[in-house]
């Protein structure tokens, strides 16, 4: 554990380093803008409009996630003894706070957007939902790099894929809609399944993390 | 993966009579490939298949049986732009990119075709996905317009717009693809343009006569049937389909051109006169979709305003009618299909009555309210109806107080509404646009009477009287906001009634006809004559003004 923990925060700016930034930075940005620009120009703005647009926001946060674990070097990498789950999570984290800074500005200004001040935004269930969507985003590309060892490029597959399934249950009918509206009475039991897609989630992130280990031709049969 | 290399390598590597013929026979082989790899994509069939799907949950109840072909051509357009047009979009986007992400960009560089044609490859190999998505629209509305209860005509430049939204998206793929050396923009562009949709959609008021030029979707002209606008005959409507058609070929011009341009910049020895071309191209393409989308916003032709005051104020100059049993019908162009189903609904009510009062002439006007003080219906504002030049125009075409049915039907509350009209008619010959309680022995037997004509007017009580605050049913007519409203205790005695034999409630109520519709007979008596217990709660009546 001691050693796991040194041979981490050595690895920490090496990773900073060889991270991808760009899609991150892009996706982070369109993300904010789909907020903040509405939320400027268009004055008080209903909860309904908010909500909306801070799951779009949070989209866009999955996307750029989609590309973290996107590495050129896979195929070398893969040879190091630091297991691989090890690698990806501190990528995972390096980037966490920056996206929490993110998507807590991004709150802020929907917040000061809001039209009616008796109503508030419901932001703890919408951050579940941001989490999951990261979470989710993330075991993709964890999933799709376990399939293609050595490639190392996940992100444009979790990407795709990501939106689709998003279009997908933001089409789902009312009744088994997973983006409900906060009128919508259903609210907080929906959440509750968004709570569970997390666990999910991070329980394929886990496995699919695990180093891919192409059987040797002497052993086994 | 594999493809046929030898079919697609052989063009190029053959003798050629002409640089520009093998250019253009690997450009074709490069087509084919694309637009193979572009439509087999498991991406593209999944949501090829989503989309058909998505369109058949937007399909709603009442478009699956009486579909009003010109409001729901617009149905696709959404589904086609998210879906297919999503694909169309972060595909070739991650076509275009394929060598940048490989590395093999320099061992493309030596091949015969330049960049330009390898881009216009990629856009010619759009085509595929658009025809489609041409498939699932035309598809959507012949199944629709197969139905019997069709009403109206689809329109060819809503159905073509699903199609032009994914050519859109795929070619603004392929211009991000050479923009940007990431495969990230295309997913975010995706989610940029979904919201820019959702928020113009949101910040416009519904219904507010100006659509907004720079939404790719128009908002869809039907709406719910008690809050939105109802549905208009075609020749009443000022949707500007084909402008926004215009401007959408205008964009997919523009993004095409400047993607051909851009990815042509590094070749400066090749293609000066090409260039010319194209920057001829784009002037022209922004003109058309300057002109197209100043044009979406320009006023309605004064002919249409003429006629939609026309149409709401005297709806007889504008009709066929058509009698049924001495019962006239009066439809828009159009609408013809619906009057088997306003026919069955009358004539339930009717098998009802005495025959004395069902041989009176009766006559039912489909009725739209199109006029300039239309738009505010929306916002819970409501336009009182031109009753009186309706009453006027009714009188000239022979047919006094017709029942008015409106632009909705096959949602239950279509028809239970006009079953309680045409029963309010037959006891009180009052015409149209009467707002009024129904109390005592009258009500009752209004209820019942519009409850028990058709298994639709039965479910539709239930519907809305459960849809309503405190359990009122209203017989409104479609969207002008005149009501004959039925609470309890009558509705608790229609519910008792509807809940025994229809044959046998029939007898009492022909038995005892005079007493049950006159206006004095109470709600006591009513239970007497028909053999039901008297609600709890008793009658109210000294504090209701009943009609």
């Amino acid at each position: 554990m001691w050693m796991t923990a040194r041979v981490a925060a050595a690895l920490i700016g090496h990773t900073t380093r060889a991270t991808r930034w760009a899609p991150l930075l892009a996706a982070t940005t369109v993300g904010l803008a789909i907020v903040a620009v509405p939320a400027l120009l268009a004055g008080k703005l209903s909860a309904t409009v908010l909500v909306t647009l801070l799951r779009l926001a949070a989209v866009c946060g999955a996307v750029g996630v989609a590309f973290l674990l996107d590495d050129p070097a896979a195929a070398v990498t893969a040879t190091v003894p630091t297991p691989r789950l090890l690698r990806h999570t501190i990528r995972a984290a390096i980037v966490a706070p920056g996206l929490t800074s993110a998507w807590a500005l991004a709150q802020a200004f929907a917040a000061g957007a809001l039209k009616d001040h008796r109503t508030t935004l419901p932001l703890t269930a919408l951050t579940v939902e941001t989490a999951t969507l990261c979470t989710v985003a993330v075991a993709l590309a964890a999933a799709r790099l376990h399939r293609s060892a050595g490639e190392g490029a996940a992100g444009p597959f979790a990407a795709g894929l990501l939106l689709l399934v998003t279009a997908v249950a933001a089409l789902l009918p009312g009744q088994i809609s997973i983006f409900p509206q906060p009128s919508n009475p259903r609210w907080g039991q929906i959440h509750y399944w968004w709570s569970g897609i997390l666990i999910v989630a991070i329980a394929v992130y886990a496995s699919a993390a695990v180093e891919h280990l192409p059987r040797s031709p002497g052993k086994g049969a | 993966m594999t493809y046929r290399l030898g079919a697609t390598a052989a063009p190029a590597a053959g003798p050629v009579t002409s640089p520009g013929s093998g250019r253009r026979r690997a450009m074709a082989a490069l087509v084919r490939m694309e637009a193979t790899r572009l439509a087999r994509h498991p991406g593209a069939v999944v949501a090829l298949l989503l989309a058909c799907l998505g369109l058949y949950a937007l399909t709603d109840a009442r478009t699956a049986r009486f579909p009003i072909l010109q409001d729901a051509d617009q149905l696709a357009q959404p589904v086609l732009a998210l879906l297919l047009g999503g694909v169309a979009l972060v595909l070739s986007n991650a076509a275009v990119l394929r060598a940048h992400r490989h590395g093999a960009e320099a061992a493309l560089a030596v091949l015969v075709l330049p960049d330009r044609w390898r881009a216009a490859a990629h856009l010619l190999a759009l085509t595929p996905l658009a025809l489609l998505a041409a498939a699932v629209a035309a598809g959507h509305i012949a199944l629709l317009a197969a139905l019997p209860g069709a009403a109206g005509r689809p329109n060819g430049y809503e159905l073509a717009t699903g199609p032009v939204l994914v050519l859109l998206l795929g070619a603004t793929g392929v211009l991000l693809g050479h923009l940007f050396r990431t495969v990230v923009a295309g997913p975010l562009t995706m989610v940029a343009f979904a919201a820019i949709t959702l928020v113009s959609v949101a910040l416009v008021p519904p219904d507010a006569g100006q659509p907004n030029p720079l939404v790719p979707i128009l908002r869809p002209t039907s709406g719910d049937p008690l809050l939105g606008p109802a549905p208009l005959p075609v020749d009443l409507m000022t949707r500007p389909a084909g402008r926004h058609l215009a401007y959408l070929a205008g964009l997919l011009a523009l993004v095409t051109t400047v993607a051909l341009l851009r990815a042509g910049r590094a070749d400066p020895t090749r293609g000066a006169h090409g260039r010319s071309r194209l920057a001829v191209a784009f002037l022209a393409a922004l003109v058309l979709t300057v002109g197209a989308g100043a044009a979406q916003a320009a006023a309605s032709d004064p002919s249409i305003v003429n006629a939609r005051a026309a149409a709401t104020q005297r709806p007889a100059s504008r009709q066929r009618c058509r009698t049924i049993q001495l019962v006239t019908y009066c439809a828009f162009p159009g609408f013809e299909p619906w009057v088997a189903g306003w026919n069955d609904v009358v004539r339930g009510v009717l098998r009802r009555v005495p025959p004395s009062v069902a041989a009176q002439p009766l006559a039912v006007r489909q009725r739209v309210v199109a006029d300039a003080t239309s738009n505010q219906q929306i916002n819970g504002v409501t336009v009182p109806p031109p009753v009186d030049a309706w009453r006027a125009d009714d009188s000239a075409a022979g047919t006094p107080n017709a029942i008015t049915a409106g632009t909705w039907w096959g949602d239950g509350w279509s028809e239970t509404g006009l079953a309680g009209r045409v029963a309010y008619e037959l006891i009180t010959h009052s015409g149209p646009g009467v707002t009024a309680t129904l109390c005592g022995a009258r009500g009752v037997l209004v209820g019942w009477l519009a409850g028990q004509a058709t298994a639709d007017t039965r479910a539709g009580l239930r519907t809305i009287a459960g849809g309503s605050r405190g359990g009122a049913v209203a017989f409104t007519e479609a969207g002008f906001g005149s009501s004959l409203v039925l609470t309890d205790p009558e509705l608790t005695m229609v519910w008792a009634l509807l809940d025994r034999p229809a044959d046998e409630v029939g007898k009492r109520v022909l038995d005892s006809w005079a007493e049950l519709s006159a206006s004095g007979t109470s709600l006591e008596q009513a239970a007497k004559l028909l053999g039901v217990a008297v609600p709890s709660g008793g009658s109210a009546e000294g504090a209701r003004q009943c009609g």
